[in-house]
């Protein structure tokens, strides 16, 4: 680490005593520059890795925080990564920005602070390790992982050093849905009988046939890790988007959307950090084209205290989180939060009760933990954790198979057919 | 004439017949003699294009047909196919009539011999046509009903013919329903099991038709809770039709019907059967489905397509192919192995047809895959294909495989291999891996390395620990060995790992990343053993290793951590004190609070202070008579002790607070008030009640003060009691408390009910009183109240009331007070005028004409000057024609002529000017961007899109709006996601939205459905992004002339 770093970091960790004793802003207006708030010294400097939709959505979303400096982009799209570097470049008013196609140039820069990553899933974990590794917090997209091996490394790097992780797992910071884990975890719908969790359906049903990888796109990084196939337009013109319907890049729907409602569905019951025991399911595959995740599915996953979850496509079961108890059901998506009865939503939750972690603005609670050093809203581990339900739910459904699982190891029980879907064969010469 | 085959028919049939002869093994039973079947298609109301290649992709798979497709031309008069040439004719056609001569060849093909299978919606065709019906026995739809003869249906133990009224045809809603069979004696049917489940499909029911000769082969019950008849229904059935017979399936409404195993099956042997009146496909496949599991049918011609298959083909046969292996029993699994390795070693197969197989063996494949895959590592294409099965293979042989292939293994490809030998997880390759950890390569080198990581345990940490790298691998090595050490952390050897950690941790040459999770690691090695080491380090050189020591303190888990660390606490020098006592803070964990506790005697006042703070947060009850003495001090440790008596929480805190409301010390008497007070405890509230009798004045002061924060409505009636009861300043202080209550009240009318019954009853003074509580509640109950006591001879009382009405917190007495000034005449009209002013100034969402016509009234009553001007001031505040004409009328006039004029400018400067307010939820003061008539410049959220966001608009006067236009045009991602239009007169009441708009882009057009009539206009943003802002470029209302 250079001279420069270490004084940066003395600066931050004086800048987390100050925060502290202010209190964390919320909104700050951003001026004709967008330079309000503080100089850029004391921002904590930032690059973007994966700058296609959504990260250009988080690109913008940081780019609105008056604390974040950022210096650099990286994508293997060179327009992706043109319209992020001149986004950048436009809020500042300069040309500053630099552009990268390889990611661990711009992790070995040394000036950053925190990476926030956007990438297909096939490519979470490269990156987000080597982040870790040299020491930078990192804000990354949901799923978490491709798969539970690559998660677990993932989670070790950055335990192992200490960094502040969090998944763009925005819903954590909704009230909504904090409201309605708070209600669950106080008892107000009494013991928790079972949970049903609703995704998604559907993926796309198209055949293409391959042909040359467009000028802009270096295909061989596009696919990095993921085994080789040429080039072929996924439905959107290009590879992008629609990789999601592809198993060697994403799970589909199911795993696009464990980040979301399972973790939430996880939260209410206090069983973040760990798993369930046993998951079963079918789905239906796609019988032609070039999309193979499953479009409709159920699983059933059994947790050692007994509680049966529910995870479904939305033409089974509800979209959302739903607990049932005792005494009735909580009910949370983005579109509200329900209950049944009704007056549960009107409960006080009293001081001495439980009170789940809270954040109002998911990027802002990134950045206060950079300062503070404190865990996220949506920390690595519980990232992990939530994905891993789907990813053991891909396995159930791929072999055919109920999957017994040990959430203490994270291994498969009896079943060494199943346990050989746990990780991924990386393309050469890349490795975990 | 041939039949007219249209070519993609026949090139895919060709691809087949290639797929078939490309296999090794023959397929499933050698023909005597190939049967000739022709398809006949065209017109359906199903998707024959897709259904009909599955059809003769099942028929051809059976290895004793040849199959030809007969589709209808555009012109139905040409279609002619040469029947007599084939042995049998499978419809799956459902349209219109055929040319009568192509008729009368079909019933002359039937009726000498001939075959004829129907298939689902077959039997739905040529309803008119009686030589058909009487072939396919029943049928349905068309216009069938019992004209067309009897149902068929199986009813205690055999067929019952039912002749009664009503259509035919009728299915309830899809579903996998049980097949059984009826006539196991039968050809078709023999040796199927008795019952078996058949794939989600449309269910045929009330088919009715001739009946005549017709074998029921099988049947299915049609549920009523799926809409089905309540009655078993005839599924497949088998008919005599002259020298002809007739295979007659009504299962099969779409592809996923027709891939069930039961369908393909019974379809094979019902097309032989027809064809010759035999069935020589005896079998059952394994793969039929059982009574309670349906089973997907796979081609035996589909290891064959592998061999075909390149990116971007058709897949279905290779995707039924995997959809058949899921939850197979570990028989199938080992044919299909074979079967895979076949195709894998064809020299035919190409690329993507062995990344297949290998993607499949890697999920079902053993040991005797092993030896194929491997002999794949060396080759460049082909190695990672080989590690996708070979990496996760549940056998010993597969690593062996991968450490035999690096020695073979040049370059990236031994790379791979490496990385899949460290995913393997078996130790025993580390020498094996070690070897290249001093190669010249750096590329091969790291990878090494990052394996021998992966891999954990002792002999890879020592094995790291020996070898010589390259300095830009160092960092890399560090890496790899903490990553050794947490292996053998998490395997229980704590010893081993600090021994790798320590050296780590206290080598001042290595950065302070490094180094600091080396101290992390030492210190969930050692635990409490290492909280002196992590305790040194908070005076460490290096800022890093400080914070990171106190963000280890907060948070490496375990109570003999929490307890090593308070054990620490006493002997350190007061600025460890202080970061131990934060970390103990951020620990979270009580067992440290005796430490703490002891902490507060401390000499050194920092010290004292932040144990007194901490106190807060890890103390319980018992703290409550720690803290309460330092209360009494004035200065920071007195605030502190109140701010944590306030933060306490735990079993018992509460009722040891609140008895310290009749503690025998006044002040600590008075800090417990005010502590209840900011917790909020309303369990306090008897001791309240108690305390108000206090002899020393400020705490009865503050015990009033906490009551009206904490008290609720029922606590009320004791209040107004109290309020009879007690003189002097103590009067006026429960009356605040009384009014502040009312205030919070959540049932304002059940306060309001207390407040009027206290009245009736009351002195004068105590009547005054509450009159003055009256219009914080504002109900009708209150109302009525105020009205009466306006009315009361007591003139103290009727003022109050005056003053109560003037203050009410509706509309409503506006016209009590309009009538008050018309009466009054003394002092009380100002009262009355005043408070009749600001009523109308209340949002009440009146068209503004109304307030006019209230305020041109009240002009008819006074008389005095300023009370006049006052008046025609607060006509500006309505601007509209009707307030303009009446200031201009004002402007000649003696008195108010100044003010009129004003006036009228103001209201004219509105309507003409238009000047526009706007304000919005979100995005500072950018408002007027969306009005300057720029496009280039805009209004933006400056956060992404959420449900709820606002942007409302102050036109100034009331306008007939029409329409509203917003303009994104220069940032086309930014457009509402959806929207609603609110109109209101007071910018207060918005009501329902007058429009509701889906997303429209880049320009939003929002259409009333007729003119609304306001003032103000709200768009409410009702969408989501996720990471776009909502912006207006430009904004344009247009209102009705």
């Amino acid at each position: 680490m250079t001279q420069r770093n270490l004084s940066r970091r003395t600066f931050l960790r004086r800048a987390a005593i100050a925060g502290a004793a202010i209190g964390a802003p919320c909104i700050v207006p951003r001026t004709a520059l967008g330079l309000g708030g503080l100089a850029p010294s004391e921002r904590i400097v930032m690059g973007a890795i994966g700058t296609g939709s959504m990260g250009q959505g988080d690109i913008n979303g940081f780019l609105g925080k008056s604390d974040v400096q950022f210096v650099a982009v990286c994508d293997v799209d060179r327009n992706h990564r043109e319209r992020a570097r001149q986004m950048v470049n436009g809020r500042y008013g300069n040309e500053d920005c630099a552009a990268y196609l390889d990611y661990r140039e711009l992790i070995g820069r040394g000036d950053l602070d925190a990476v926030m990553t956007a990438l297909p899933d096939h490519w979470h974990a490269l990156p987000s390790i080597a982040a870790a590794e040299a020491g930078l917090d990192i804000h990354g997209q949901k799923p978490f992982a491709r798969s539970i091996r690559e998660g677990r490394a993932m989670c070790d790097a950055v335990h192992r050093y200490g960094r502040i992780w969090q998944t763009g797992s925005q819903q954590r910071s909704d009230g909504k849905f904090r409201r309605a884990v708070e209600l669950v975890r106080n008892g107000r719908i009494g013991k928790v009988r079972h949970v049903e969790v609703g995704l998604p359906y559907g993926g796309r049903h198209d055949r293409k046939p391959p042909r040359t990888p467009p000028d802009n796109l270096d295909w061989d990084w596009w696919l990095g890790p993921a085994p080789w196939r040429p080039f072929t337009d996924f439905g959107s013109g290009s590879v992008h988007w629609h990789w999601r319907w592809i198993m060697d890049y994403s799970g589909g729907q199911l795993t696009d959307w464990a980040g979301h409602h399972i973790d939430i569905a996880h939260w209410g019951l206090d069983l973040e950090r760990t798993g369930p025991v046993e998951v079963e399911g079918r789905g239906l595959y796609p019988d032609d084209g070039l999309y193979n995740v499953p479009y409709s599915y159920r699983l059933t996953c059994r947790y050692a205290n007994g509680l049966e979850m529910v995870v479904a496509d939305n033409r089974q079961v509800t979209q959302g989180a739903k607990w049932f108890g005792e005494h009735g059901w909580i009910h949370v998506n983005r579109g509200g939060l329900h209950a049944e009865p009704a007056s549960i939503l009107q409960e006080v939750i009293g001081p001495d009760e439980i009170q789940v972690y809270k954040s109002t603005d998911h990027k802002q609670n990134f950045l206060d933990c950079v300062r503070s050093r404190k865990d996220t809203i949506a920390p690595a581990e519980v990232g992990h954790r939530s994905i891993s339900v789907g990813l053991l739910g891909e396995v159930a459904m791929l072999t055919g198979r109920k999957i017994r699982w040990n959430p203490d190891t994270e291994e498969i029980i009896g079943d060494p057919g199943a346990s050989a879907l746990l990780g991924r064969s990386y393309r050469e010469p890349w490795t975990l | 004439m041939r039949p007219t085959t249209p070519k993609t028919i026949l090139a895919f049939a060709a691809s087949l017949l290639a797929a078939t002869l490309g296999a090794k093994e023959p397929a499933l039973a050698v023909p005597a003699e190939t049967i000739r079947a022709l398809i006949v298609d065209g017109q359906n109301n199903h998707n024959w294009k897709k259904t009909t290649p599955v059809l003769r992709e099942i028929l051809e798979d059976a290895g004793i047909f040849e199959v030809d497709v007969a589709t209808t031309p555009k012109n139905l008069a040409e279609f002619r196919p040469e029947f007599s040439k084939y042995d049998v004719v499978v419809s799956n056609y459902n349209g219109a009539e055929w040319p009568e001569a192509t008729k009368a060849a079909f019933v002359e093909f039937v009726r000498s011999g001939g075959g004829l299978v129907s298939v689902h919606a077959a039997d739905n065709s040529f309803p008119h046509w009686k030589e058909y019906n009487e072939m396919i026995g029943v049928g349905g739809w068309g216009g069938r009903d019992e004209k067309s003869g009897p149902m068929l249906y199986w009813k205690d133990g055999k067929i019952v013919r039912d002749d009664s009224k009503g259509s035919g045809g009728s299915h309830g809603r899809q579903h996998a329903f049980q097949i059984i069979v009826r006539k196991p004696d039968h050809p078709i049917t023999a040796g199927l099991p008795e019952k078996w489940v058949h794939a989600q499909d449309e269910l045929y029911s009330n088919l009715r038709g001739p009946a005549r000769h017709v074998t029921v082969l099988a049947t299915a019950y049609a549920a009523p809770e799926t809409g089905g008849t309540g009655r078993h229904e005839p599924m497949l059935m088998a008919i005599d039709y002259g020298k002809g017979r007739v295979f007659h399936t009504t299962l099969g409404h779409h592809v996923g019907a027709m891939r069930c195993a039961g369908f393909a099956f019974t379809l094979q042997r019902g097309t032989e059967w027809a064809a010759t009146g035999q069935v020589t496909l005896k079998d059952v496949p394994a793969g039929f489905p059982t009574a309670d599991e349906v089973r997907t049918w796979t081609s035996s011609t589909a290891f064959g397509r592998i061999r075909e298959y390149d990116f971007g083909d058709d897949r279905r046969e290779l995707a039924a192919l995997e959809e058949s292996l899921r939850g197979a029993p570990r028989s199938k699994l080992r044919r299909a192995e074979r079967e895979l390795i076949a195709a894998l070693d064809d020299p035919n197969t190409k690329y993507a047809g062995k990344q297949f197989v290998v993607r499949v063996l890697g999920r079902i494949g053993g040991a005797r895959s092993v030896e194929p895959l491997s002999t794949l590592l060396t080759d460049p294409k082909l190695s990672h294909n080989a590690r996708l099965a070979l990496q996760g293979l549940p056998a010993p042989e597969a690593t062996a495989a991968l450490r035999d292939a690096l020695r073979l293994c040049k370059g990236d490809l031994l790379i791979g291999v490496i990385g899949s030998l460290a995913e393997r997880g078996d130790r025993s390759v580390v020498p094996d891996i070690a070897k290249y950890l001093g190669a010249d390569d750096p590329k091969l080198a790291g990878a090494a390395i990052r394996a021998l990581g992966r891999l954990g345990g002792a002999e890879a940490a020592r094995a790291l620990a020996n070898a010589r790298v390259p300095e830009s691998l160092e960092r890399w090595r560090d890496n790899a060995r903490l990553a050794c050490a947490e292996s053998l952390l998490a395997d229980g050897d704590s010893a081993a790992a600090a021994a790798i950690y320590r050296p780590l941790a206290e080598d001042t040459k290595r950065g302070p990343i490094v180094r600091l999770a080396a101290y992390r690691g030492l210190f969930l090695a050692r635990k409490e053993g290492a909280v002196p080491v992590i305790l040194a380090l908070l005076d460490a050189d290096d800022a890093t290793l400080r914070q990171g020591a106190t963000g280890l303190l907060a948070s490496v888990p375990d109570r003999e951590v929490t307890v090593a660390l308070a054990a620490a606490l006493a002997g350190a020098s007061p600025p460890r004190q202080l970061d131990i006592i934060d970390a103990l803070v951020e620990r979270g964990d009580r067992a440290a609070y005796a430490a703490i506790e002891k902490a507060i005697g401390s000499d050194d006042r920092r010290v004292r202070l932040a144990a007194v703070r901490a106190s807060g947060a890890l103390g319980g009850a018992t703290t409550v008579r720690v803290l309460a003495p330092l209360a009494r001090d004035g200065g920071e440790v007195g605030r502190a002790a109140v701010a944590s008596l306030t933060a306490l929480r735990g079993e018992g805190v509460t009722p040891a607070i609140v008895k310290l409301v009749d503690d025998e010390d006044r002040a600590v008497r008075a800090t417990a008030i005010s502590v209840v007070r900011a917790r909020n405890e309303s369990e306090a509230v008897p001791a309240l009640l108690e305390a108000v009798r206090d002899d020393d004045e400020r705490v009865r002061a503050a015990a009033f003060d906490a009551l009206g924060a904490l008290a609720g409505e029922a606590d009320l009636p004791k209040l107004t009691a109290l309020l009879a009861r007690t003189g002097g300043a103590d009067r006026e202080r429960i009356a605040v408390s009384v009014r502040r209550v009312a205030e919070r009240a959540e049932d304002r009318d059940r306060a309001a009910g207390v407040v009027v019954g206290a009245l009736s009853g009351a002195d004068r003074d105590v009547k005054v009183l509450l009159i003055d509580v009256l219009p914080t509640l504002s109900t009708d109950a209150a109302l009525r109240a105020a009205r009466e006591a306006l009315s009361s001879s007591e003139r103290a009382v009727s003022n109050a009331a005056l003053r109560a009405l003037a203050s009410w917190g509706t509309p409503a007495p506006l016209d009590d007070l309009i009538a008050v000034v018309e009466r009054d005449r003394s002092k009380l009209r100002a009262v009355a005028l005043d408070g009749a002013l600001r009523l109308l100034a209340t949002p009440g969402n009146r068209p503004a004409v109304d307030s006019v016509q209230r305020l041109e009234r009240l002009l008819g009553i006074v008389e005095a000057a300023d009370q006049k001007k006052k008046i025609v001031a607060a006509l500006a505040g309505f601007p509209c024609k009707e307030a303009l004409a009446l200031a201009e009328r004002l402007a000649s006039d003696e008195t108010v002529g100044e003010t009129a004029e004003k006036v009228a400018g103001t209201i004219r400067s509105v309507l003409i000017a238009n000047s526009l307010v706007a304000t919005a939820s979100h995005g500072g003061g950018d408002t007027r961007k969306a009005f300057d008539d720029n496009p280039r410049t805009r209004w933006s959220t400056n956060t992404p899109m959420r449900p709820g966001m606002w942007f409302a608009v102050d036109l100034g006067a009331e306008q007939s709006i029409k329409r509203i236009i917003l303009d994104t045009r220069d940032s086309p991602g930014d457009y509402p996601r959806g929207s609603e239009v609110y109109v209101s007169f007071d910018g207060k009441s918005w009501g329902k939205p007058v429009l509701t708009s889906p997303p429209q882009r880049p320009i939003t057009r929002l259409e009333l459905p007729e003119p609304v009539r306001g003032r103000f206009v709200k768009i409410v943003q009702t969408g989501q992004t996720q990471g776009l802002y909502w912006s207006i470029h430009e904004m344009k209302i247009v209102f009705e002339e």
